[in-house]
């Protein structure tokens, strides 16, 4: 009950601005159309450089300014592939004209692509959070999966265990795991990282990617601590075909496919696409446990099928309403690093069903309404059922139980199916051109039906139980913008509940237990940018923000990880300084210089503690961070782009005193294990158009370097500690080039160029040298 | 200075930066320190699963020692095994360090590496008995093996295969061993997945292995006291032989993790001359009253023998584990004094409950080392059992926790 009232204050604290809202002076809204064939360009920059405004089209085509002061301005509109117009607008108070625009496609399109990419990222930029955008259209071709990007970014570090599907891990400032958020256009899936993971969605299928540090915006409905990743999905035009394979070593091949086409007098949108990934990662490895052993992986098949259907519609009651149907398959075997592993795989399906509605000046006059839904049935399985264990030599060796198995302390034959439905609604309500609301609200339901026979048999018992779970975070940030747009401050508040209903057995009692456990809590954060000039800019952020226990932490496995029902949420206050300079747009140079300055505390820190025969998740401590990064992105020439970038992160142990006790913790102080404290990247690109000769051509050649350097596995202690993840440099070398005005797109990259003994963690290891090779196939 | 001399001095930096040859030489002293004394301490990491160990040589009992010059082994793995000036040191038993048993001999009281033993992966090698100068025996937990070993030149000279004597499963699983008479006593844990054995087996079982023939003799068990699982790997001394050359054999009971069982943590013994269990001597330690401690024994999480039938032990105590409490960093272990021939636990006044990193015992000439890891200190107490005092503050305080103890002798 105490819930729901606060769901309706809150409401009302949203709408309520509305019954004093202005009327909005001097807007304008412009509609971005083909000159050719009459499709909307969903993604077109404005600008009005005299006012230092600007906007983008929306999925409509359309785009609106408001709060102008009456006169008459030129408006600068770029799109990619088409050329650029200026055109005279004339604002009226009381009039709010909408003016259709058309563009025409230019043959030579490449500087614009560079332009309009910056531009895009530049509005995200200038956002009062500390973010990194980075927008797709620079790096396709040169990247093979996002993991590549994430790694040329600053403060981002990605922690991979192998090939080609392997998990990985996202680091943003030295905080990691469940800490960051990954959002699919704003949509968490952290929940889902058994059929989603990072690395899956192929690079073609993305407009930008967006990393938040330190605080993360209310707009985003997930708990994270450390920082968020949104990967923004593509808005492909109306129609559409965009088809690419690529042949990577290792017998890796990945193909993907979208089509679209429209009837555009109703406003009808159909969309089919997918991709398929095969990978056998059979690449060859030092084993880290044997210094005369080299091991050809070959048991680290991955296959992914991915295949979606959608249908818009956008002149109904609401702007757009969407409905989307994806189905997610997975295979993965299960490489052996220590030991070998013949037989243990996994296989996950994933059938989701979404619908997605949005309409601006919802009900009133700027307030925009999105409100997600999905259902998703999603089934995991571990298979690890071999009779007996393979040593790499041949030799056979008994399995881990009476039941066989080769991985972990029993055989497993799971079948975990689990429903979830989530609920997203976000309205924005800008009451004038100084202030806007938002609210954010992301409601999850999730049964989980789990069942292992295998594993009852030989523990004896029952673990496994099925479990509700419900959670509803919720946030409200107010802006704030001076009418000279000197100023911009977002203030967020979110609060955060968390039920879980289930059973739990035990190992100490022999009757199984019920659990409800009902949890909320709060977070708040401000961040504030101030423009010093019209191309520097200060940004501050403070942020106290909370992440919730999650399932697996909270219930364990009934077994060798104990439940954990008192788990405190993990809560972490942040504050971020930072400046940029940005020419993005002003200068031919496109200069960006952006520093930022960092600090962390980290409390109740959930870890993993391991025991004698049990272990279990526990709160654990505190540590704190400070660092800086800095990055500079230029175009040295009007044919050479380059960019540089380092962060220096220290993280320290602050607990006074060792776990429930009074005793001196002997770490207080001493850097944190198993996270990198300095990295660096940078890179070259050059760019010609028909440098073979020709017409309607485009070459781009690119060099990336990075360099982490050497850190401890754990905590500091003797001089002669070996476990050191060594200090690496790595370089990547990319082609691509188009033809056809971009329709038809070969693309081929080396990647660790000089074949560094590449380690994750400190005994995972990663491909030598490798390369790839990629066609694509546009219409437009 | 333009904005391309900015960037290309940026870039040039980060290239230089990471062109330099880093200083990582070690200061001074050779790895593992000097003296008589070998402690081991272990300091967990902030992911729980993994950790740093820490060995090295003191120099008599010290104040404050810290790990700048300890020898870095394998987290988590069973105590090294000592032998004379001899120490061997497992893989650990996570599996994240190089599969090989590494032998250091201490000579000028300092360690020097003297060799290394190939095993393979996933081995579960956790206890070594040495029959003489040319022959070792090496229990294998995981692969259900022993591995016989020249001790001196490192080298595998044969092994002997236990696979068949699983319960269940094509795994006995090794734990701690002895040699008597020639006859090599293995205790088995009979474990079929997880921790525990199956929930009605509860039966105590040891091979006994001809240490001429290296060949299996027998499997004995004793099925009426429902006192099971014979040893407990990782503890070296679990298994012993008091002055009569009786062997007392600690039992782990399934570590108290099948309720609603007969499983049981306790001691048997076989005496002198016999190779089948005592049935005149069952010592039920799960349950079991501890004089001086109002809660009840659950198991000997580590132990070693004094003389006279004394043996000093740490039991694991249930009751002192808090609601929802589990792991190593629960503090639930009690030091005691057993009296083996009359089957009584005395607490050892003096000793705060320890945690899972803090159950040491071990011999100091003719007193007794406990490390201790409890709520308010840690560090390595001194016992006297002639006085049954200890120490009122720790005579060793290490950096991390009292992981191991071993004096070699002046």
């Amino acid at each position: 009950m105490k819930h729901k009232t606060l769901f309706i204050i809150l409401i009302l604290l949203c709408l309520s601005p509305m019954l004093w809202a202005q009327s909005n002076k001097g807007k304008y809204s412009v509609v971005v159309i083909d000159d050719n064939n009459e499709e909307t360009l969903p993604g077109a920059t404005l600008y009005i450089e005299s006012l230092k405004k600007a906007a983008i089209t929306d999925r409509n085509g359309e785009a609106f300014f408001s709060n102008l002061p009456e006169g008459t301005f030129v408006v600068k509109i770029s799109y990619v592939g088409y050329k650029s117009i200026n055109k005279n607008i004339t604002i009226i108070y009381g009039k709010s004209p909408k003016v259709v625009i058309r563009l025409t496609r230019e043959a030579n399109s490449l500087q614009e692509v560079v332009i309009t990419g910056k531009t895009e990222a530049r509005l995200l930029r200038e956002q009062a959070m500390p973010v990194s955008v980075i927008s797709m259209q620079q790096l396709q071709g040169t990247v093979s999966n996002i993991q590549d990007v994430l790694a040329k970014t600053v403060g981002v570090t990605i922690r991979s265990s192998g090939g080609v599907g392997a998990a990985s891990r996202i680091s943003v400032r030295g905080l990691e795991g469940k800490r960051i958020g990954f959002f699919i256009d704003g949509s968490p899936m952290n929940d889902n990282s058994d059929f989603i993971d990072i690395n899956d969605i192929p690079v073609e299928m993305i407009n930008r990617i967006e990393i938040y540090k330190g605080v993360v915006p209310a707009k985003f409905g997930g708990s994270a601590v450390g920082g968020a990743v949104n990967i923004v999905i593509r808005e492909y035009p109306p129609k559409y075909l965009d088809a690419n394979y690529t042949i990577e070593s290792f017998n890796t091949h990945k193909a993907s496919l979208a089509l679209k086409r429209n009837i555009a007098e109703k406003g009808y949108e159909f969309g089919a696409g997918g991709f398929y990934t095969y990978s056998d990662n059979n690449y060859t490895m030092q084993s880290p446990f044997d210094d005369d052993l080299k091991i050809k992986r070959d048991h680290d098949q991955f296959k992914k099928y991915v295949g979606a259907v959608s249908f818009k519609a956008r002149k109904w009651w609401f702007d757009l309403v969407e409905f989307e149907l994806p189905f997610i398959r997975t295979e993965k075997q299960i490489q052996g690093i220590e030991y070998n592993i013949r037989q243990a795989h996994t296989t996950s399906n994933a059938l989701v069903f979404a619908n997605k509605m949005e309409k601006e000046n919802f009900l009133t006059e700027g307030l925009d309404f999105e409100n997600n839904i999905s259902y998703a049935y999603t089934q995991f399985g571990l298979i690890d059922t071999a009779a007996y264990r393979v040593g790499w030599d041949g030799s056979i060796y008994p399995a881990i139980s009476a039941k066989g198995g080769e991985i972990g302390m029993w055989a497993s034959n799971s079948d975990n199916k689990k429903h979830i439905l989530l609920h997203k609604l976000n309205l924005n309500y800008v009451i004038n051109a100084n202030h806007s609301l938002n609210f954010n609200s992301v409601f999850n339901w999730a049964y989980g039906i789990p069942q292992n026979p295998l594993k009852e048999l030989v523990i004896g018992y029952k673990t496994d139980f099925n479990s509700h779970m419900k959670s509803w975070i919720s946030g409200l940030s107010y802006d704030f913008r001076t009418s000279n747009d000197k100023l911009l401050n977002s203030l967020s508040a979110k609060y955060y509940f968390y039920a879980m209903n289930t059973t739990l057995a035990s190992i100490v009692s022999p009757t199984p237990e019920k659990i409800n456990m009902k949890k909320h809590d709060f977070g708040v954060s401000n961040a504030l940018r101030y423009r010093i000039t019209s191309d520097l800019m200060l940004k501050t952020a403070l942020g106290y923000d909370v992440r919730l226990p999650s399932e697996t932490e909270l219930l364990g496995d009934g077994f060798i990880i104990a439940p954990a029902g008192n788990l405190e949420p993990e809560r972490n206050t942040s504050i971020n300084l930072g400046f940029l300079y940005d020419l993005t747009g002003k200068h031919r140079s496109n200069l960006q210089i952006e520093v930022n300055a960092f600090a962390m505390y980290l409390q109740n820190m959930i870890r993993f503690t391991g025991g004698f025969l049990q272990s279990q998740y526990q709160n654990f401590g505190e540590m704190r961070t400070i660092g800086i990064e800095a990055e500079v992105k230029a175009d040295i020439a009007s044919w050479l782009y380059g960019y540089t970038n380092a962060t220096y992160q220290d993280l320290r142990d602050t607990r006074k005193f060792e776990q429930n006790t009074t005793v001196p913790n002997p770490t207080k102080g001493s850097r944190m294990p198993n996270i990198p404290y300095f990295m660096a990247n940078a890179g070259l690109e050059f760019h010609k158009e028909n440098l073979f000769g020709g017409k309607d051509q485009n070459s781009r050649l690119f060099a990336d370097a990075a360099f982490v350097e050497e850190y401890l596995y754990d905590f500091e202690q003797s001089n002669f500690q070996e476990r050191r993840i060594p200090r690496t440099i790595s370089v990547n070398l990319g082609a691509e080039h188009s033809f056809m005005n971009g329709k038809i797109t070969v693309s081929a990259k080396i990647n660790n160029l000089t074949n560094t003994r590449m380690l994750s963690e400190f005994n995972r290891p990663l491909p030598g040298r490798n390369f790839g090779l990629r066609l694509r196939y546009v219409i437009k | 200075m333009n904005k391309k001399t900015i960037l290309l001095a940026m870039m040039s930096i980060v290239l230089i930066t990471s062109a330099c040859k880093k200083n990582d030489d070690p200061e001074v002293n050779l790895p593992g320190g000097k003296g008589d004394i070998a402690i081991l301490t272990i300091i967990p990491n902030p992911d729980g699963m993994t950790g740093g160990q820490f060995i090295q040589l003191i120099d008599g009992l010290q104040p404050t020692v810290d790990n700048a010059n300890a020898i870095a082994v394998g987290y988590g793995g069973a105590s090294p095994y000592f032998n004379g000036n001899d120490m061997y040191v497992f893989p650990s038993y996570m599996g994240d360090t190089k599969n090989e048993l590494v032998k250091y001999t201490r000579s000028n009281r300092q360690f020097t590496k003297a060799g290394t033993l190939k095993l393979p992966e996933k081995s579960g090698a956790t206890n070594i008995v040495q029959l003489s100068a040319e022959k070792a025996y090496l229990g294998c937990a995981s692969i259900g093996k022993i591995i016989i070993f020249n001790p001196q030149k490192m080298e595998k000279t044969g092994e002997i295969d236990l696979t068949s004597l699983g319960i269940e499963d094509k795994n006995p699983d090794i734990g701690a061993m002895i040699i008597r008479d020639g006859l090599l006593y293995v205790g088995l844990n009979q474990m079929v997945g997880g921790w525990i054995p199956p929930a009605t087996y509860t039966n105590t079982d040891i091979a006994i292995i001809d240490t001429k023939a290296d060949k299996l003799l027998k499997m004995i068990s004793e099925t009426t006291s429902h006192i099971s699982m014979a040893t407990r790997p990782i503890d070296p001394y679990c298994i012993f032989a008091d002055e009569k050359n009786d062997i007392y054999v600690s039992c782990i009971g399934a570590f108290g993790m099948l309720p609603g069982t007969e499983h049981k943590a306790g001691v048997l013994r076989i005496k002198s001359g016999e190779t089948e269990f005592d049935q005149s001597y069952k010592y039920t330690i799960t349950g079991a009253a501890i004089q001086g401690e109002q809660k009840t024994a659950g198991f000997i999480s580590s132990i070693v023998y004094a003389g006279n039938g004394k043996a000093y032990a740490y039991i694991n105590v249930p009751g002192y584990y808090k609601p929802g409490e589990m792991g190593h960093s629960a503090i639930a272990d009690r030091a005691v004094e057993i009296d083996l021939y009359n089957k009584t636990m005395k607490k050892i006044e003096g000793l705060d409950l320890t945690n899972g990193y803090g159950i040491s015992v071990a011999k100091y000439d003719n007193k007794i080392i406990f490390g201790n890891a409890s709520a308010k200190n840690k560090g390595f107490y001194l016992y006297d059992p002639a006085t049954q005092k200890v120490s009122e503050k720790p005579v060793i305080v290490p950096v991390g926790n009292p992981y191991g103890f071993h004096y070699f002798g002046k």
